[in-house]
């Protein structure tokens, strides 16, 4: 945990420098593994409680939700969650009697002039084995819909996704509005933002010891630089795919616009007008000869270094912590601690 | 005469100081920083 005190002093810097600002991480962080061992529970826990707190008090405006984070069970991190000052975003972890999201699916933030969205992704994966009453479901049946939903209300929509790299690449060509799609890549290095359609893919080195900062020029095009011609030519190809598909599913008859006849089919029908719709919206702007200005970037990753000073308040709690697990290890005792932070009352789940 | 002088270096400092650049004047009103991080339990020591 020694790296949180250098990680909330460094940002505390960047802040008093930058434009305003948003601080995200799209997961994992809890624990070390999708799964906890016996006898080490106690003392995960208690970290883990305290991870909530630090990423509290450094001022997170949301966080993802990855299978590490599920690691205690899906009972603990809806505890924790209330516990949070901060919110967990999945839009495909829901309840399995009605699909019902069981976290925040979205989360829209006022930044200087513009307004953000948030969304969170869960890999399907993530469920612990034998978790009742929930389930996971396939992006393609839950994002297209609350993407077209913010898109409408936000200049600009960010994805905190733990989907897998080929997935995540999927979602960034089918979903032109989701401007920046941040990944949870494990073995990921630190690497520049890859652009992929109107999408920067962002990964930020792994195990806390490095920070990422996009200093982001967004513009009203709401749109990255590039080849203008090319990705016009490139909209207008993938709008003719898009019209042939829903020409093909108007020919079966009438169950296209009707949930209640066929709902698989249904979805899949209301997910390609979206992109019918978003690619329209794409072509006319581009087809403008006068095109707005595109959007840039700068990207920096920070080491976390040793040298780094320490933030008072989060070195406190880092200390405390430490003391409170070491008393733990030595109780070796079985029994668990559920949202345990040292000094802070326990909120029954 | 020495105030005089005075106020003649002064205009000049002035009117540099009223320029000058701020931190955020590179800056479009939609500008914004997204800071970026990616932990792990247990991992979160420093480097070096």
């Amino acid at each position: 945990m020694g790296g949180l005190s250098k990680k909330a002093y460094q940002l505390s810097q960047w802040r008093a420098a930058d434009p305003p600002s948003l601080t995200v991480d799209a997961g994992g962080l809890l624990f070390g593994s999708p799964s906890l061992a016996g006898t080490g529970k106690g003392p995960a826990k208690a970290i883990a409680a305290a991870l909530v707190k630090a990423y509290g008090i450094m001022g997170y405006d949301a966080v993802g939700i990855a299978a590490n984070d599920l690691a205690a069970g899906l009972p603990y991190l809806q505890t924790l969650s209330r516990q949070s000052r901060f919110p967990w975003l999945s839009a495909n972890l829901v309840a399995a009697s009605d699909h019902h999201p069981l976290f925040q699916a979205s989360v829209t933030r006022r930044v200087g002039a513009i307004t953000v969205g948030i969304i969170g992704l869960t890999d399907p994966a993530a469920l612990p084995a034998g978790t009742a009453g929930a389930t996971i479901l396939p992006w393609q049946e839950v994002l297209p819909d609350l993407v077209g939903d913010l898109s409408s209300r936000c200049d600009l929509l960010i994805l905190l996704s733990s989907l897998s790299p080929q997935e995540n690449r999927a979602i960034a060509s089918t979903l032109p509005t989701v401007h920046i799609l941040c990944q949870t890549e494990r073995g990921a290095a630190n690497t520049m933002p890859e652009q992929i359609g109107n999408t920067l893919i962002t990964n930020t080195g792994k195990q806390g010891k490095y920070l990422g900062r996009l200093c982001i020029d967004w513009r009203p095009s709401k749109r990255w630089g590039e080849d203008r011609q090319a990705r016009l030519e490139e909209q207008r190809r993938k709008l003719e795919q898009v019209e042939w598909q829903l020409k093909k599913l108007e020919a079966k008859g009438g169950d296209v616009t009707d949930r209640g006849k066929d709902p698989q089919l249904f979805t899949y029908y209301q997910s390609l007008s979206n992109n019918r719709r978003q690619l329209e919206n794409e072509i006319t702007i581009l087809s403008h000869q006068d095109a707005p200005p595109a959007a840039s970037y700068q990207a920096h990753f920070q080491p976390l270094a040793a040298n780094l000073p320490d933030d008072a308040a989060i070195a406190k709690l880092v200390s405390t912590t430490k003391a409170a697990v070491l008393r733990l290890d030595l109780e070796s005792s079985p029994q668990e601690t559920l949202g345990q932070t040292p000094g802070t009352a326990t909120t029954p789940p | 005469m020495k105030s005089a002088l005075g106020s003649l270096f002064a205009l000049p400092a002035l009117f540099l100081l009223l320029m000058a650049p701020t931190a955020h004047a590179q800056w479009n009103s939609q500008a914004f920083a997204l800071y970026l991080s990616n932990d792990q339990q247990g991992e979160m020591e420093p480097c070096g």
